[in-house]
């Protein structure tokens, strides 16, 4: 059982990257995945392997930070999804459901509001995501019920109270030129993302998502009940804790450079528990491999499809919103 | 190992439920615990492995008090498993049973070869081959309950309190549980269940609890209720008990 996991984990690693380099040569200018290799080599190694500026320069300057940021989001939000799915002992709960997507997005909409440049707007939104995260803690602590049912009703209530600032935000917005930018920046896109926003975001994600792997074997405990979790001996508020705070500081960076990338935190874990295994050893990191294929060859059909850069939070619902279909029909069939 | 309870009392609230009560379990006894529902019992069970805050007295474990023990030094003299367990992601019953280690491992370690071996003599010694490759939600409700006693014995833990480990089970797994802890009981291991079925209590316990209204009123072997009107008194009707020709003991309703 474990060494199945374990080699299936193997695989997915493996076509990461064979998706990584596939996905580096797609575009208008397009270059094979042998290329790819090289102009890679080349631009590690300072050796000449044949490769011409032009292709360097699209390649390891124009694609390559767009890719790294799918990687890491993708990696990121299918991860912290699992770690939330775990925590509040429900598959069905996704990275924003403490809220902390509606404030990421509050924080960015008020900076675009206030006409901050890009780098605030990101700064900005996650502040808010990390803040809300405090808040439903405080106000959680306060109350008497059991912790998980305490994050999750506040998380509710507070992820309402931000939904409609961000309306009213949009509400007195300037129409014209302030509100579109709002609105796009909202839909989810990693058309903006460049390599500043990485330099923001790309440590602390990094960094959540390694505390979350090593931390697996102590989540797995988190999702039986909380009588058995302390009889085994686990501080579950303690492991509780570090995991929430690290799924959702990936969850605040996402919003804030890439807006609403709804459906992977979601469906990502799914899949790799159906297909790896439920012991978060081995799902968790075949999450973060399925999860930034996954958002990297969306995002290759968001940029090369069209004409038109389709915003990536829209075609992430294409697919998961029918697949979640799917997985429903296929438990309720399971069930009877 | 003697776990020692000294004049405990337990509220919810405004609610009274458990009374000055006083009770001892050593190593190797098996006791049984009965009573109405409200009497008490799940309540005393939480109390033992600190789940619940008593309002007054004392819990220790060879004059150490429980409540001052860390939950992973707790976790090595005790395991509570409860009445119902259904993980929203079932593992499989060797992951299962790994769990139990967690109390010997640091925060951000995993088990590794030392434990995933300790886990092979448990299925050897609790006999789970055939379900040992399994996972959680494909096995019967008895097997589920023989793999979180294995879990418990993986802590290390040497007593084992299991609230109403039987119910929700058909009577053949019923009595395969109970013999089964049975089992670990003659090897030295100390257990306290919860039970409706007077009857699995008569024929599976060194020792008989009887509680009633937040205290115990009764404490002794099954044999010493023979002939007395203690569960009739408990259940509010009349019940005898007897022994079997074969020189079992059995409760008979009138």
């Amino acid at each position: 059982m474990n060494a199945k996991a374990k080699s299936r984990v193997v695989v997915l690693g493996l076509v990461t990257v064979v998706v990584a380099i596939v996905s580096l040569g797609i575009g208008r200018y397009y270059i094979g995945p042998m290329g790819i290799v090289k102009v890679l080599l080349q631009g590690i190694s300072g050796r000449y392997y044949g490769m011409d500026k032009n292709a360097m320069a699209v390649v390891l300057h124009i694609r390559l930070p767009r890719i790294a940021a799918s990687m890491l989001l993708g990696a990121g939000l299918a991860i912290s999804g699992q770690t939330f799915q775990m925590v509040f002992r429900n598959p069905l709960v996704s990275p924003d459901v403490l809220g902390t997507s509606s404030a990421a997005s509050f924080g960015a909409s008020l900076a675009l509001l206030l006409g901050l440049s890009a780098l605030m707007v990101s700064i900005t939104a996650f502040i808010a995501g990390i803040a809300a995260l405090i808040l439903i803690y405080t106000i959680a602590s306060k109350t008497r019920r059991e912790q998980t049912l305490s994050l999750i009703l506040v998380g509710m209530v507070v992820s309402s109270l931000f939904s409609a600032s961000t309306s009213f935000v949009k509400l007195i917005a300037d129409p014209n030129n302030v509100l579109p930018a709002i609105t796009y920046f909202l839909m989810g896109s990693l058309s903006g993302v460049g390599s500043g926003d990485l330099a923001l975001v790309g440590f602390p994600v990094l960094v959540s998502i390694v505390v979350l792997l090593v931390l697996s074997w102590k989540i797995n405990l988190l999702s039986l009940s909380e009588d058995e979790a302390r009889s085994i001996g686990v501080n579950t508020r303690l492991v509780r804790a570090v995991a929430i705070v690290c799924a959702t500081v990936i969850t605040a960076s996402s919003v804030a450079v890439a807006g609403n990338i709804g459906w992977v935190g979601l469906i990502i874990p799914h899949i790799s528990r159906m297909l790896v295994s439920n012991d978060a050893r081995y799902s968790f990191p075949s999450s973060v491999f399925f999860g930034a294929s996954f958002l990297t060859l969306v995002d290759c059909v968001s940029r090369a499809a069209s004409m038109v850069e389709i915003p990536i939070g829209i075609l992430t619902a294409f697919i998961g919103a029918p697949f979640f279909l799917f997985l429903l029909f296929r438990e309720v069939r399971y069930d009877s | 190992m003697i776990l020692e309870i000294r004049n405990l009392s337990f509220s919810y609230r405004d609610n009274r439920v458990l009374n000055s009560l006083d009770l001892s379990i050593s190593d190797g006894e098996m006791i049984a615990l009965l009573g109405k529902n409200g009497a008490g019992k799940t309540t005393l069970l939480r109390l033992i492995p600190s789940f619940l805050r008593c309002t007054q007295g004392t819990i220790s474990i060879d004059s150490v008090p429980v409540k001052d023990m860390k939950l992973r030094e707790r976790a090595r003299f005790m395991a509570y498993i409860p009445q119902i367990t259904r993980s929203a992601f079932p593992y499989s019953v060797r992951t299962s049973i790994l769990m139990g280690a967690s109390n010997r491992l640091s925060m951000f370690q995993s088990p590794g070869r030392k434990e995933e071996q300790r886990v092979e003599q448990i299925i050897d010694l609790l006999n789970l081959h055939q379900i040992a490759d399994r996972n959680m939600d494909t096995i019967s409700g008895g097997e589920r309950q023989l793999v979180l006693i294995a879990r418990a014995l993986m802590q290390n833990a040497r007593l084992l309190i299991l609230d109403e480990p039987t119910s929700f089970l058909d009577y053949s797994n019923q009595l395969m549980v109970l013999e089964r802890i049975g089992d670990l009981v003659k090897k030295g291991y100390s257990c306290i269940y919860s039970t409706h079925n007077p009857d699995l209590a008569l024929g599976h316990s060194s020792r008989i609890v009887i509680m009633s209204e937040g205290h115990i009123s009764f404490d002794g072997s099954a044999g010493e209720l023979i002939g007395t009107d203690i569960l009739s008194k408990v259940y509010g009707r009349s019940i005898e008990v007897v022994r079997t020709e074969r020189g079992g003991i059995v409760c008979i309703p009138d």
